[in-house]
């Protein structure tokens, strides 16, 4: 459980998984986590990637095993963040990471690849929004006034309780991840969900899209009211290298219900560009 | 990297890598290497059983970060080997395991199976003799013994002397045969004659194949040049519920040359035992 430690930042906790073999110096693949969530959110792709890749899974300021040692209302800055992506990156002593995130871990990655073009292969994006449309904004305060009411009302894992049912999982998924995640993400610390979310809903990866410079991969829900045509629309408009993949669900969550399709469309992506084989 | 430590026996290292879901309990693999080698041997299995099974690699005492530090002539007895497998799986709460094992450690695995059919959910062995002394192959040593060999070189020469054109393809990456040289060379040259004298030389497991319940898979090389139809016949001959996978090699170490083939094997082997599945 490696840990990088700065003056004046919170410690950031990650963990490295890698099966790859040893003479060959593997690339890294980097997994980020979205909103209140962990590194502990990625167990279920660590087995399809880690043949090839050196897994590398951070948990942001303030969530997992990270600090929340710092001050919460100035803290959560794209400037902060991005800080913190590339130290965790320095840590490792390599040049360059696959970055892969999830929802706000994307919208984090679309933020990294356009500011640190030189420090992202390619950029791998999982029911990552552009932006946090009205709709999701409005269903996501579960009837309080405001997402500050709401969680402070709740608490983390009544958030998280009440977004399972909500639009997170589809009908029929099974109740042992619905609660485990519940249980996982009710372990965030309120105060940083609260100000974290507020980063969330302010933030808008349109005007950077133009300056990312590596491909990028985005794996988006059939149906998700999170990803939204006009997003997709953006996303085309504004990305170069853009590769779309729809998989088949009504609902916001790809990467805890189905693993193996996202994992292994992410490995296949990456290994092409790499030029490496990723099977034996 | 955790140990198991224990009042006037040797500590026993093991790692165990575990991505399966969280809520499910999912039984253990257990992966026992062979003579002279380490848990480190198995890395390469890790991805493809490691999200639907628990994966233990334990290093056998004295070898790999096991403890040498125990009566080499003495202690060196199936009975100590069993004593700390049983001691690690009651370490871990582990009723019972999918024990594989490869050469040396399929070995063990019989008899182990045999004596303790309550721990064994099912055997797998990789390309491993069945009476030591019918083997054949010993051509590298130029008529010496193994014991004579290893006495004379040391582990790291031995390990070198006996690995291309006898465990692997004489044309293997480069790579690859200086890492398991030098991984392999790291052994205690007193542990592997102790080993050689004590448990190697003279084994014999006919006894011991009538009484093992649980169902084995064997997988062998088409053409190894250790293991022969003789033994192969005689194993199908004598375990009740055996099945016989050959792949495709003229060199020993299949478990090195082919981790995908022989791990899924494994893997569905184990899976169908206990009627879950393992795609997702």
């Amino acid at each position: 459980m490696p840990t990088v430690t700065r003056k004046g930042k919170p410690d950031l906790h990650y963990e490295i998984d890698d099966y790859t073999d040893p003479w060959k110096n593997a690339p890294v693949i980097l997994l980020q986590h979205g909103y209140g969530r962990s590194s502990q959110f990625w167990y279920s792709w660590v087995p399809y990637l880690s043949r090839y890749y050196k897994v590398v899974r951070t948990d942001l300021r303030g969530l997992g095993r990270s600090s929340k040692d710092f001050d919460l209302t100035t803290g959560f800055t794209t400037e902060e963040y991005l800080g913190d992506i590339e130290a965790v990156i320095r840590h490792l002593g390599v040049d360059t990471v696959h970055y892969c995130g999830e929802s706000t871990g994307g919208i984090l990655g679309m933020l990294f690849a356009a500011e640190y073009p030189h420090r992202v292969r390619t950029l791998n994006l999982i029911s990552a929004p552009l932006f946090i449309n009205k709709e999701t904004f409005n269903r996501g305060n579960f009837g309080h006034d405001s997402g500050e009411a709401m969680l402070r009302k709740l608490g983390s894992r009544g958030y998280s309780l009440a977004k399972n049912t909500a639009d997170r999982f589809p009908q029929g998924t099974d109740p042992g991840l619905m609660d485990w995640f519940a249980e996982e993400q009710g372990k965030s610390d309120v105060e940083v969900m609260i100000a974290m979310q507020k980063f969330v809903r302010s933030a808008d990866t349109r005007p950077y899209l133009p300056k990312i410079e590596a491909p990028v991969l985005v794996i988006y829900p059939s149906h998700d009211t999170h990803t939204t045509p006009d997003q997709e629309e953006a996303l085309r408009k504004g990305v170069r290298k853009l590769n779309l993949v729809h998989l088949p669900s009504t609902s916001h969550n790809l990467h805890c219900t189905q693993p193996a399709r996202c994992a292994t469309h992410v490995l296949h992506f990456a290994a092409q560009y790499d030029g490496i084989p990723c099977h034996e | 990297m955790p140990f198991l430590k224990r009042p006037g026996k040797p500590d026993i290292h093991y790692e165990l890598d575990d991505f399966t879901d969280p809520w499910k309990n999912a039984p253990y693999l257990w992966l026992q290497h062979g003579f002279g080698r380490s848990s480190r041997f198995w890395y390469t299995w890790v991805p493809y059983l490691s999200r639907f099974y628990k994966v233990i690699r334990a290093d056998l005492r004295g070898l790999g970060q096991s403890s040498p530090d125990f009566d080499l002539e003495r202690e060196l007895r199936l009975e100590d080997y069993f004593g700390d497998m049983t001691a690690l799986m009651d370490h871990l709460g582990a009723d019972a395991v999918h024990y594989c094992g490869e050469s040396l450690g399929g070995i063990l695995g019989m008899p182990f199976a045999a004596t303790h059919p309550d721990r064994v959910r099912t055997l797998s062995i990789m390309a491993s003799t069945v009476k030591e002394h019918t083997a054949r192959g010993t051509d590298y040593l130029k008529g010496q013994s193994r014991l004579e060999a290893i006495e004379k070189l040391g582990a790291r020469a031995w390990a070198e002397a006996s690995g291309a054109g006898r465990r692997f393809p004489p044309d293997s990456d480069p790579g690859f045969l200086k890492w398991f040289a030098d991984e392999m060379g790291k052994s205690n040259t007193q542990v592997l004659l102790a080993m050689n004298r004590n448990v190697v030389a003279n084994f014999d497991a006919s006894a011991y194949l009538p009484k093992i319940q649980a169902p084995m898979l064997g997988i062998y090389p088409t053409a190894g040049p250790i293991t022969n139809e003789e033994q192969i016949d005689f194993l199908k001959a004598q375990v009740k519920n055996i099945s016989i996978v050959r792949l495709p090699s003229k060199f020993h170490s299949i478990n090195i040359l082919q981790p995908a083939a022989c791990a899924t094997h494994v893997l569905h082997f184990a899976a169908r035992h206990d009627g879950i599945p393992c795609h997702e």
